[in-house]
Formats: structure tokens, C-alpha cells, sequence
């Protein structure tokens, strides 16, 4: 029995090796080597090209993503100082919203501005009467600033969670004013947070390609000009040259962000002590000023989606119905099905492979480990359509003839969620003690009795955070697998994409509201299981 | 009275954490308010901090109503536990945060701060980081901290508990030190008795919220009101069954002593520790520093017993 054992582990090793360096580096390469050779010989002549002819998407590009991580950052700082200060119920109300905004598909921002600021849009349209082109670079801005402040407001309330309150108590103790201490202690406290989500939101935006496609108008970026590449002209050598341009500012914004990443504590965040400031001076107000609007614009885009889901407009009047939902049925028969099979699997999937990553890396140490969980942490630098393109150029001819299945799409979401999921099972494995595992082989218990016995039921925790984590991304997910996915094998999100390209804003809303009714309602679940179960989520 | 409390109250959910308590210090004097934990002492001293809305109560600090000022206003300076020290800010911008405050100068603050640290003896150490020093030296820059502004109120949360022994008796010291010669009124909580009492010019004694005794060291020791005092404050052998007590050093071994039968003897190092038993079957414990006569299990031993009536302690004191 001992034997077999032995075998299974050796198994599963190869197993994480092999899938590893398969699905993540092999595409990688591809991609890469699609860009750069010709003819099998390295040829930087179509990069030249594209820096010489098209320089101007690059600094579209580049222009965008600098705006947006101003814009974004600046206000998750207000909204964390905000969040700070405020009592218990402005608290849970801020994370509400933010929740809500992490669930949604990525372009519901898109949709609402151009339902309100469209040429027919609710606010430019029937309340101010214009009929303007409002599409362009500062509607993508603002409308990825919104998209991306939810996870950048999550850091940095994590951050201050974990300050010491003595310390402020320390600084009002002192003589500091409200306004002193958000200068003197909070901010310099935050500057590695800031830092990190600035580089986070600027290699988002890069990647970003439905918002400029929705709302850019003649606006066009690299993202942009990659999706265009493959679906208009199917050139995908160009779509390539493009990613490979991409992924030069990625890859230096994750250098800095691994050296910051090592100086923050990103641990479990607990709960910030009420009470701890005054609500009063100039800054606060300020930042109070900022960190509403922001809510109030982030609720105005739920609410014009849902009102954009059950009106519709007959000779100008708009009036309640549910005609748009009947007009969806049609688009998205068997759709939400697939989506929540494939959410499920490279959900359950990933967080297994994940826990099997931590365990491999942290407790047994194994040699080629740290190489491993450096390409795992590869999909999160990259953007989805390079993902996606890789997939395309490793898979679709032999031994693979992937393209065009279910499975090519399931994989591509499996392991673009690693890099989320294996640092949840390193954290997991961190955080169980070396005697537990020494005592299982003490007691006469093999290598994978320790996985068996102690460290996958001792993870069921972060497991569920990591299912609930990548169920959620994979039913939002477009990017990747935007490429993968043939008529006839539809995700929901592929769907609303389309919808919206093609006009019919009022259904994409409803796609819209279901997606993140399917997503809420898995999150919810899973949230009190999690709570049932009696348990901090790291 | 340099600092008045009068019927501080406060409740957490309905629970009632700190119940009337009232209390004065003189100026210059330290109080330390000992208790076990969750007995209130360190809600007492918030309050007082201005971290907490009382529910009850009156604070007056030479002679003005600071109840509802807030801390960053009030005269008064807190040491917490963990010291709070900024950590992103050197020790000399560290002790001379306050200052600023006060509308001084930069020049002339960063001169303050290094006189203070001199005092505090942690001179040169000025540019490091709080994450670079130890923890005795972390606690001298946040009493350095909270000194350089010459409150009128100096307050210690439990200030010696993250240290190891010797540090404790060495920090001890240099705190009472320096409390002196600042002449500065100050309240050191603490749940260590011994503590209290080698710092404390008077001790208040609490437990579960209430103020059970306010004395002089001496008098808390010899002369408890209730049982919690006498058990709390130092060793007790009690005779439950002749409603009496006594210390360990009121066991003596004499000559002309009753019978007893030695059951456990242990050696502290410094004394002796004995476990005996009465010849009507009472066990006591004493202590002996003579350690050339040391008694071994099973001998037979003669011993002196002065003995206080339970009820009679409990009348007297304050």
C-alpha cells in the first residue's frame, strides 16, 4: 500500500510540473515566438514595424492606462481614509457596493455609461437634450476608474485594518488633528499599498480591451488593436507582435511590485477599530467629497443598467416591461449553463491545484518549486488576450487539436486563476504547523497520507475562497478566452459582449444583471458555509 | 487633588465595565491601578486618555473639566502597551511629534528631542527606525515621546509586560527615576503586584470594574478591606475552619513553636519555600531565607503561627 502511495505522490508532482509548464509557459512561449521569428529565425523586423507604423496605439495606450491610475488610486485613498473614519454602517454599506462591483462582468461599466451617456443616453440625451459623441479617451478613463476601484479600495483597507490603532491614539494623544494624522501617519503608512495598486490598475488598463471597444469610438489602443487584429483580419501574428509590445510595461510593473510586495504585510486584514478619528477638518472633507461621488457614480451605473433591463422606449417614452427579458431568451438559451459548468470546474480545479501547489512548495520544499510558482504567477501579468493567443498557437494543431472544444476554454481558465489560487494555498500551507505533519509520519503515515489527512482537510477554508475566487472570475471573464470560444459554445459574458457590439444595450443589461445574480448567488453560499464553518477567510 | 475622578462609569453592550469609580492624585504622585485582567484598570486610564465617551462621570485635572475634551486636546499624555510607535518615522521624529503641535519650531524641537533621548538613555540613537531597536529601547522612546511635551498627566498602559524579567526590574526603576525628577503626576497600570508595588506612591486596587482599595502600599498589604485584597496582594494561608489567616512571613520556625510535619520543601533560589502541617491538620506554606538549615520532606519541625482573624481585617483598613 506504501508503494502505491509513494506512486500517487510522485503522480501528483508530475502532474503540477507538467500542467504547470504545459498550459502556461508553453503558450507563453508561442506567443512570443510567433512575434519574434520568422521562418524560424529570430526577426524583430514586425516589431519594428509596429513601433515605427503604430506607435500612436502605444501612446493611446499608455495615456489611458497613466489617467486611469491617477484617477483610481487617488480616490481608493479617499475611499480608504473614508472607510476609516466612518461607523459601522457607512462601512458595510461601502463594502456592499465595492462586493458588487468585484462580481460584475468587467464592461458593465461600458454599458451603463453608454446608457447614460450614449447619443441616445439617459442623461445626455433625454435630460439634457444632446445628441453628442461623448465616446473617447476620457469615457474610457472614467469608466475604468470606476471599474477597477473596488479591488484597489479592498488593498487598501486591508492595509489599514492591519495599522496599529495605538498608533493614531499615539499621534491624537499628541496634539495631531484629524487632518494631521491622514497626512502624517496614514498616508506614509499607505505608500507601499499605493504603489502596488497603482502598478495593479495601470497593467489592468493596459490590457483593458472591452471598454475601448465599447466606448472608445476612434479612440484605439494596443488592447483594442489585438482583438481587432484576430477578429476582423484573423492576422494573428500581428495580434502577437502586439501582446509582446504589451507585455513589456507589464513586466516591469510586476519587477517593482514583487520587491514592494515583500515589504507589505498581506495577511489576513481584521477589523479597524470604530471611533479612532475624528470626522473633521478639511482633508477628511475633501476625501469624504471624493469617495461619495465615486459611490453615487458606481450606484448610478447599477441603477441605469437595471432600469435599461426593464424599459424599453416606444416614441420616446420610456415605460416598464419585461419584453427585454423575453428578447434575451433567445441569445442566451443553454449559455448560463455552460458558464456555471465551466465556472464550476476551473473553479473546483484550480483552488485543488492550488492547495496541491502550496503544500508542494511550502511544507515538502521541492527543488524546481519557486520555478514553478513564478510561471503560476504568470497569467496574472499578462493580458487575457495573450492568454488566449497562446492557447490558440499551442493548441489548435497536434497533438493537442484543442481549438474549438470546451476544453480548451475550461484550461484557459483554470490556469489564468492560479496565480489567485496558488498564493491562497501557499498561505494555506504556511499556516499549518510542522508538527501536525511530522506527527501524521510519525504515527507511520506516508507523503500523500499528510496531503490526504492533514493538509487538505486543514485548507476546506481557503479552498472555498479560492472556489468562490474562481468561479467568479471565470463567470466574468472575457479576455481570454474571447478568442477560444466558437458560435454555438457561448459563455454569458462572450454573449453580452456581443449584444452590446451590436446595439441592443437593453438586452446586455439583462445579461448583465443575470450574470451577477448567478455570481452573488454562488458568493453567498459559499460566504455562509464559510461562516457556518466558524472561520477567519485569509 | 491634582487630578479628581468622580463617578467614572462605563458600559460596553450593556455590560457594565467600569462601575463609579472615584479617586484623586496629588501632583507629583504616582498611582498605580493594579487589578487582574478585564478588571477595568485600562478602561480607567482611556477614559482618562480621552479615547472613550463616559457614560457617568467627572474628570477634572488642575482644576479644569477635561471630561469631554478630546485627546488630541488634553493635557495628558498615554504610553500603550505596544507603545504605538510610528513606524515609518526615526526615533527623534518620533519623540518630537508632539512638539509640533505645540507651534515649535523644527530647529528647536529636534533639540528638545535629543536632550529628552539623553535622558532616557538612548543617546545616538536619533536617526534609526523604531523596527531597528529593542524592545526596552522601543519603550524609552515612547516615554521619551510622551514627556517631551511636559503634559500635566502622564499615563502607562501596562508598560512593562512585553518585556523580559531583568529588563522589567531595570526599566522600573529608570521610570520611577524619571517620573521624580520630572516631578510629573503619573498612572502606571499593571497586573503584576510586586510591580505596583516597588513603583506606587499609592495603589488603587480594582476588580470587575469596582474600586475595591485606595492606599498606601503598606496599608493594602497589612491592613485589606476584603478577601479579593488580601488574596490578590501578596501569599495567604487561610484556616477556613477557625476563620483566620496569615502571611507566609507570619510562620516563623522557633524553638518554642507547635509541632508541624514538613510535606514539601522547594528550593526559590533566594529562599526556601516549605509546605507543613499543623498538628490539627491545617496546611500552611512559609518562606525562610536561612538556608543552612534547610527541613527535607517528612521531619518534624517546630514553628510560631501569627494568626489574623478574617473578620477582623475585614473592619479595619479604609
Amino acid at each position: 500500500m506504501k508503494r502505491v502511495k509513494k506512486l500517487l505522490d510522485r503522480l501528483l508532482i508530475a502532474i503540477i510540473y507538467i500542467t504547470i509548464l504545459l498550459f502556461i509557459l508553453y503558450p507563453f512561449l508561442c506567443v512570443f515566438y510567433r512575434a519574434l521569428f520568422v521562418d524560424g529565425s529570430f526577426n524583430i523586423s514586425m516589431l519594428n514595424n509596429f513601433l515605427t507604423n503604430d506607435i500612436k496605439l502605444l501612446t493611446n495606450s499608455l495615456k489611458t492606462a497613466v489617467l486611469s491610475t491617477i484617477i483610481s488610486t487617488a480616490t481608493a485613498v479617499c475611499v480608504g481614509v473614508f472607510y476609516l473614519v466612518s461607523g459601522r454602517r457607512t462601512r458595510k454599506a461601502i463594502n456592499l457596493i465595492m462586493m458588487l462591483t468585484m462580481i460584475s462582468p468587467p464592461f458593465v461599466t461600458s454599458l451603463s455609461y453608454i446608457t447614460l451617456f450614449g447619443r441616445r443616453g439617459f442623461i445626455t440625451h433625454d435630460i439634457l437634450g444632446l445628441t453628442v459623441n461623448t465616446y473617447g479617451m476620457w469615457g474610457i478613463v472614467l469608466m475604468q476608474s470606476l471599474g477597477f476601484i473596488s479591488l484597489n479600495c479592498l488593498v487598501v483597507t486591508g492595509t489599514l485594518s492591519r495599522i496599529n490603532s495605538k498608533i493614531i491614539y499615539s499621534a491624537r494623544d499628541l496634539g495631531a488633528d484629524t487632518t494631521s494624522v491622514i497626512k502624517d501617519i496614514v498616508i506614509p503608512m499607505l505608500k507601499s499599498t499605493i504603489l502596488i495598486i497603482a502598478l495593479l490598475t495601470f497593467v489592468r488598463s493596459l490590457a483593458d480591451f472591452t471598454t475601448p471597444a465599447i466606448i472608445g469610438g476612434n479612440f484605439n489602443t494596443m488592447a483594442t488593436e489585438a482583438y481587432m487584429s484576430m477578429v476582423a483580419y484573423g492576422d494573428i501574428t500581428r495580434a502577437s507582435v502586439i501582446n509582446v509590445v504589451l507585455f513589456i510595461p507589464a513586466l516591469l510593473v510586476f519587477i517593482i511590485y514583487r520587491k514592494n510586495i515583500k515589504n507589505t504585510d498581506m495577511n489576513e486584514s481584521g477589523e479597524i477599530e470604530e471611533d479612532i478619528l475624528s470626522k473633521s477638518g478639511i482633508l477628511y472633507s475633501i476625501m469624504k467629497l471624493v469617495s461619495i461621488t465615486f459611490i453615487l457614480l458606481i450606484l448610478l451605473q447599477y441603477a441605469s443598467i437595471f432600469l435599461s433591463a426593464f424599459t424599453k422606449k416606444q416614441m420616446g417614452v420610456s415605460y416598464f416591461t419585461l419584453q427585454n427579458f423575453v428578447d434575451a431568451r433567445a441569445h442566451i438559451s443553454g449559455v448560463f449553463v455552460r458558464s456555471a459548468v465551466y465556472s464550476l470546474i476551473s473553479g473546483l480545479c484550480g483552488a485543488v491545484l492550488g492547495i496541491l501547489m502550496g503544500y508542494y512548495l511550502e511544507i515538502r520544499k521541492l527543488r524546481f518549486m519557486g520555478l514553478i510558482d513564478f510561471v503560476a504567477m504568470m497569467p496574472y501579468i499578462i493580458p487575457g488576450s495573450f492568454f488566449g493567443i497562446g492557447y490558440i498557437l499551442a493548441f489548435r494543431g497536434a497533438p493537442f487539436f484543442l481549438t474549438g472544444t470546451a476544453t480548451i476554454v475550461v484550461l484557459n481558465m483554470l490556469f489564468k486563476q492560479l496565480p489567485f489560487s496558488s498564493k491562497i494555498g501557499i498561505e494555506a500551507s504556511n499556516q499549518i504547523s510542522s508538527e501536525t505533519i511530522n506527527s501524521v509520519k510519525d504515527l507511520g503515515g506516508t507523503d500523500f497520507d499528510v496531503i490526504k489527512d492533514v493538509v487538505m482537510p486543514m485548507s476546506k477554508n481557503s479552498l472555498f475562497v479560492s472556489f468562490a475566487n474562481g468561479f467568479t472570475a471565470t463567470m466574468t471573464t472575457v479576455g481570454s478566452i474571447i478568442f477560444l470560444v466558437y458560435p454555438g459554445q457561448k459563455v454569458a459574458t462572450l454573449v453580452m459582449f456581443d449584444v452590446i457590439q451590436g446595439g441592443k444595450y437593453s438586452v446586455g443589461s439583462v445579461i448583465a444583471i443575470l450574470i451577477i445574480l448567478m455570481t452573488m448567488a454562488v458568493n453567498v453560499i459559499f460566504y455562509k458555509a464559510l461562516i457556518r464553518r466558524n472561520v477567519n477567510v485569509s | 487633588m491634582f487630578l479628581e475622578v468622580k463617578n467614572l462609569t462605563k458600559k460596553y453592550n450593556k455590560k457594565t465595565v467600569v462601575s463609579d469609580v472615584s479617586f484623586g492624585v496629588e501632583e507629583g504622585e504616582l498611582l498605580t491601578i493594579l487589578g487582574p485582567s478585564g478588571c477595568g484598570k485600562t478602561t480607567v486610564l482611556r477614559a482618562l486618555g480621552g479615547f472613550l465617551k463616559l457614560d457617568k462621570g467627572k474628570i477634572t485635572l488642575d482644576g479644569v473639566d477635561i471630561t469631554t475634551i478630546p485627546p488630541e486636546e488634553r493635557p495628558v499624555s498615554t504610553v500603550f502597551q505596544s507603545y504605538g510607535l510610528f513606524p515609518h518615522m526615526r526615533v527623534l521624529d518620533n519623540v518630537i511629534y508632539g512638539l509640533k503641535f505645540a507651534g515649535i519650531k523644527r530647529k528647536d524641537a529636534e533639540k528638545i528631542g535629543i536632550e529628552m533621548l539623553e535622558k532616557v538613555h538612548l543617546k545616538g540613537e536619533e536617526k534609526k527606525l523604531p523596527s531597528q531597536l529593542s524592545g526596552g529601547q522601543q519603550q524609552r522612546v515612547a516615554l521619551a515621546r510622551g514627556l517631551v511635551t511636559h503634559p500635566k498627566l502622564l499615563l502607562l498602559d501596562e508598560p512593562l509586560s512585553n518585556l523580559d524579567a531583568k529588563l522589567r526590574l531595570e526599566l522600573r526603576s529608570e521610570i520611577k527615576a524619571i517620573q521624580r525628577e520630572f516631578n510629573i503626576t503619573t498612572i502606571f497600570v499593571t497586573h503584576d503586584q510586586e510591580e505596583a508595588f516597588s513603583v506606587a506612591d499609592k495603589i488603587m486596587l480594582m476588580n470587575e470594574g469596582e474600586l475595591v482599595q485606595f492606599d498606601m502600599p503598606r496599608n493594602l498589604y497589612e491592613k485589606p478591606v476584603t478577601k479579593f485584597s488580601l488574596d490578590f496582594i501578596g501569599s495567604v494561608n487561610y484556616d477556613e475552619e477557625n476563620n483566620r489567616f496569615c502571611r507566609l512571613e507570619d510562620v516563623y520556625f522557633h524553638k518554642d513553636g507547635e509541632e508541624m510535619e514538613v510535606l514539601d520543601s522547594s528550593f526559590k533560589g533566594q529562599l526556601m519555600e516549605y509546605v507543613l502541617l499543623t498538628s490539627d491538620g491545617t496546611t500552611i506554606r512559609t518562606v525562610s531565607l536561612d538556608k543552612s538549615h534547610e527541613y527535607g520532606t517528612g521531619e518534624k519541625v517546630r514553628a510560631v503561627v501569627k494568626w489574623f482573624a478574617l473578620d477582623e481585617m475585614m473592619l479595619g483598613g479604609q
